[in-house]
């Protein structure tokens, strides 16, 4: 069993960071312009601030979320597989703090990326595809409780395997979600790497 | 009319046309087999021209900007083209493992085999025939 790391996570440092940083802007901008030209500091203001803002909250958000579920612990029976394998997944958490977590899901996604160019901007557009799903009932976590579910996925045969090239992925995902009503929700993916390859079957 | 026509014809060890998963009627290779086939290039009119060439190629399709390779490469002809002169070439090579062809909603991956008759100073006259590369997923 591996035990990995997320290849994303709903990471809250770069939103808090990139959140104060639009706030500074807005506040620099409107120190500089605000004595001759206090139409320009208000735009200024509202614009960087309310950009600034939203992200420094939805970082906030997000590192609490993380702060009360705790940090989990991932088995991952395969991170390179083949079309048809079957790889079991383990997910162990112990909560920092209360928590209602209203459903846990288990999801084996297959994700596409496309990135191209519109005028003078570069725009990502991504599809999801739930291939297959684990669900639990949720219920109501006590400080120091103990999450504990275990799952095995079959990469279906007739999938396609995993592709990376410029401006274009085709990738497989492990999805660990928690709906936590009033709160972000927890979201850490894995990446799977599917080979170009179909498990022999049992009768061959 | 158009300047020049192309035609193709392919065939090959791994060519299986009766697959119920191909809703594209087209072609199917399965990895590391032998593509074959035969192009025929019948120029209308008298035209300036560079080369012809054939290319086994794979792209990206859809949303993304394209990415494109080539697994074989051959020039068939160099130099000018004459009107009612036929190009006719033989052309083979081994398909590799990966990448398969795919469908999906932003992301495609389309195998094909094209012919690009190079004209200096103009619009290349291409054109391409698609097959789709995938394996005996039974």
């Amino acid at each position: 069993m591996d035990n990995p790391k997320p290849t994303r996570s709903t990471g809250s440092r770069w939103f808090i960071l990139f959140g104060s940083f639009f706030v500074l802007i807005a506040l620099v901008a409107i120190r500089a312009t605000a004595d001759d030209e206090p139409v320009t500091a208000v735009i200024i203001g509202i614009v960087f601030g309310l950009t600034g803002l939203f992200f420094a909250i939805a970082g906030i958000r997000q590192w609490y979320t993380r702060y009360r579920v705790g940090k989990p612990e991932v088995q991952i029976s395969k991170q390179t597989a083949v079309l048809g394998d079957n790889i079991s997944i383990s997910f162990h958490n112990t909560f920092n703090r209360e928590v209602n977590v209203e459903t846990f899901s288990i999801k084996l996604i297959f994700k596409e990326t496309a990135t191209y160019q519109q005028g003078t901007n570069t725009k990502t557009v991504h599809h999801e595809e739930i291939i297959d799903e684990y669900n639990t009932v949720g219920q109501r976590f006590s400080a120091g409780s103990f999450l504990s579910e275990s799952h095995e996925f079959t990469l279906p045969r007739d999938a396609m395997h995993s592709v990376d090239v410029r401006r274009n992925q085709l990738k497989w995902f492990i999805r660990f979600e928690m709906d936590i009503p009033r709160m972000m929700n927890f979201q850490d993916d894995y990446e799977i790497t599917v080979l170009p390859e179909l498990t022999s079957r049992e009768w061959d | 009319m158009s300047k020049v026509d192309i035609q193709f014809h392919l065939e090959g060890k791994g060519i299986e046309e009766k697959d119920p998963n191909n809703l594209f009627s087209a072609p199917i290779y399965r990895p590391n087999t032998e593509i074959r086939g035969n192009v025929l290039v019948y120029p209308n009119e008298d035209l300036r021209c560079r080369k012809v060439v054939v290319e086994v190629l794979w792209h990206t399709a859809g949303r993304g900007t394209r990415f494109q390779q080539s697994v074989m490469e051959e020039v068939i002809s160099e130099g000018n083209l004459m009107r009612g002169v036929p190009i006719s070439a033989d052309f083979s090579t081994v398909l590799p493992h990966e990448p398969w062809s795919f469908n999906g909603r932003y992301v495609s991956i389309v195998w094909g085999v094209k012919v690009k008759v190079d004209i200096p100073m103009g619009r290349d006259v291409e054109l391409q025939k698609n097959f789709i590369l995938a394996p005996v997923r039974e």
